[in-house]
């Protein structure tokens, strides 16, 4: 709440009077004018008062942060803006679940060789080693080691467990598929984006005098640092309540501009028609 | 470049399109929604401005980010593209966890693994052993039968005879 003594960063900065119903003064404290100064720059004083004004005011803050993290993006990152952050993040996850899925594979492999294997010794070996062996070291170390009575019934579990294994394999194989199909696709517009950003960084240097930062998650505000990936977690977790339940639709709405990306040289009319449909 | 027809952008506010319209190769007429999510967002100055800041081979690329992120924002006005940002970043956290869980099974089935071939190896080390200790004579292992199993056979032999007359026990 702010008086006509200490007017908000939206008010100072577009010079006028700081009323009690000002929107922005609750969002914009006079302590962070770079803030407003950002969403200023990209969105527009009004287009973003239209947008809070739409909102309860419940979710005026969450939607003033978040704008506030994309228009700092934008300014980081004048071409890709947030796609880019996506883009890599992406990238990220699928780099992720295909070791989770080897390491899974892995995993099976483990469970299927000690079906496949129960005995770990000869027969007629046990006595012999219940006689000679230290009786101090013996019990807990040793594993199970199942004898000729239970044999057969141990074959059956076998060859269950095989079954169970190989629809697993199956199963496994088939997303494997389809994981790759993603991640060749992925992987082809990463290309892109990455031989895109080489050249914005050429530019930028040109024009400005240094070079930007390696990463494009370099963003240096209030909690939505994202050089370290836990604080932008944690900052950003506030807002982790978005409306997208599942996360396939997600990624096939954000891959479907950056296919635009591949092709875009030279080539505007098609993609532009696929991405007016998203914005439907 | 003449555009015969206005482009989206120039239709929307309703003016002449001109020759060097910046926005007219980005936002056609075709798809006016596009740039209506663009103009409800951003705005048409700042637009044209975001735009007129990049080198011209940077700037379709640009159009269509900054489309995606109006969409994004149309659909949902709280969080817009953030959204989609914040949960992959979940995403990453929990198939990361995962993967650490994962791993460590996987290095506690190894290090069992390990586990039972040194025991397997230790007890074939003895099987051997005991083999070979089967294979000696009998009377070697249990000294009840050989009252003598230091002397060698043909000295008792020997013994014997001598105290003997031509075989007669005195």
């Amino acid at each position: 709440m702010s008086s006509s003594n200490s007017p908000c960063a939206a008010c100072k900065l577009q010079r006028r009077k700081c009323t009690q119903d000002c929107v922005f003064a609750p969002y914009f404290p006079a302590d962070q004018p770079q803030k407003f100064a950002n969403v200023h720059n990209v969105f527009g004083a009004s287009n973003v008062a239209k947008i809070l004004n739409e909102l309860n005011p419940v979710q005026r803050e969450d939607a003033v942060n978040s704008l506030a993290y994309e228009a700092e993006a934008r300014l980081s990152d004048p071409v890709y803006g947030c796609v880019g952050i996506i883009s890599i993040l992406q990238y990220k996850l699928k780099q992720i679940q295909i070791s989770l899925y080897n390491a899974k594979q892995e995993l099976a492999r483990f469970s299927s060789g000690q079906a496949i294997h129960p005995t770990l010794y000869p027969p007629g070996f046990i006595p012999k080693l219940q006689h000679l062996d230290n009786p101090s070291s013996s019990s807990s170390v040793l594993p199970y080691i199942p004898t000729g009575a239970d044999t057969h019934g141990s074959q059956l579990a076998i060859r269950e467990t095989q079954r169970q294994l190989h629809q697993q394999q199956q199963q496994q194989q088939q997303h494997m598929l389809q994981m790759q199909q993603q991640i060749f696709e992925e992987q082809k517009m990463v290309a892109a984006v990455a031989a895109r950003e080489q050249q914005e960084r050429e530019f930028v240097r040109f024009n400005t005098g240094f070079d930007p930062p390696a990463t494009l998650g370099s963003i240096n505000t209030n909690g939505y640092n994202q050089r370290n990936d836990d604080a932008a977690a944690a900052a950003v977790s506030p807002l982790a309540l978005g409306t997208f339940e599942n996360p396939y639709p997600i990624q096939t709405q954000v891959a479907e501009p950056q296919h635009h990306l591949q092709p875009q040289q030279g080539q505007q009319s098609q993609p532009q028609q696929q991405v007016g449909k998203q914005g439907g | 470049m003449s555009h015969s027809t206005r482009c989206a952008a120039c239709k929307s506010l309703r003016r002449r399109c001109p020759k060097d319209c910046v926005l007219a190769p980005y936002f056609p007429p075709t798809n006016p929604q596009r740039y209506a999510c663009v103009h409800k967002i951003f705005g048409a100055s700042n637009t044209t401005k975001m735009l007129e800041q990049l080198p011209l081979h940077l700037r379709a690329v640009a159009a269509d980010c900054m489309s995606f992120e109006a969409s994004s924002r149309v659909e949902d006005p709280v969080y817009g593209s953030v959204g989609i940002i914040s949960q992959l970043q979940e995403q990453i956290i929990e198939a990361q966890s995962e993967l650490v869980k994962t791993k460590g099974e996987i290095a506690f089935h190894n290090a069992q693994q390990q586990l039972q071939q040194q025991q397997m190896q230790q007890l074939q080390m003895i099987h051997a052993v005991a083999q070979e200790g089967e294979d000696q004579p009998s009377w070697l292992s249990s000294s009840q039968q050989d009252p003598f199993p230091n002397v060698n056979q043909q000295i008792l032999e020997d013994y014997n005879y001598s105290n003997t007359f031509c075989g007669f026990e005195f």
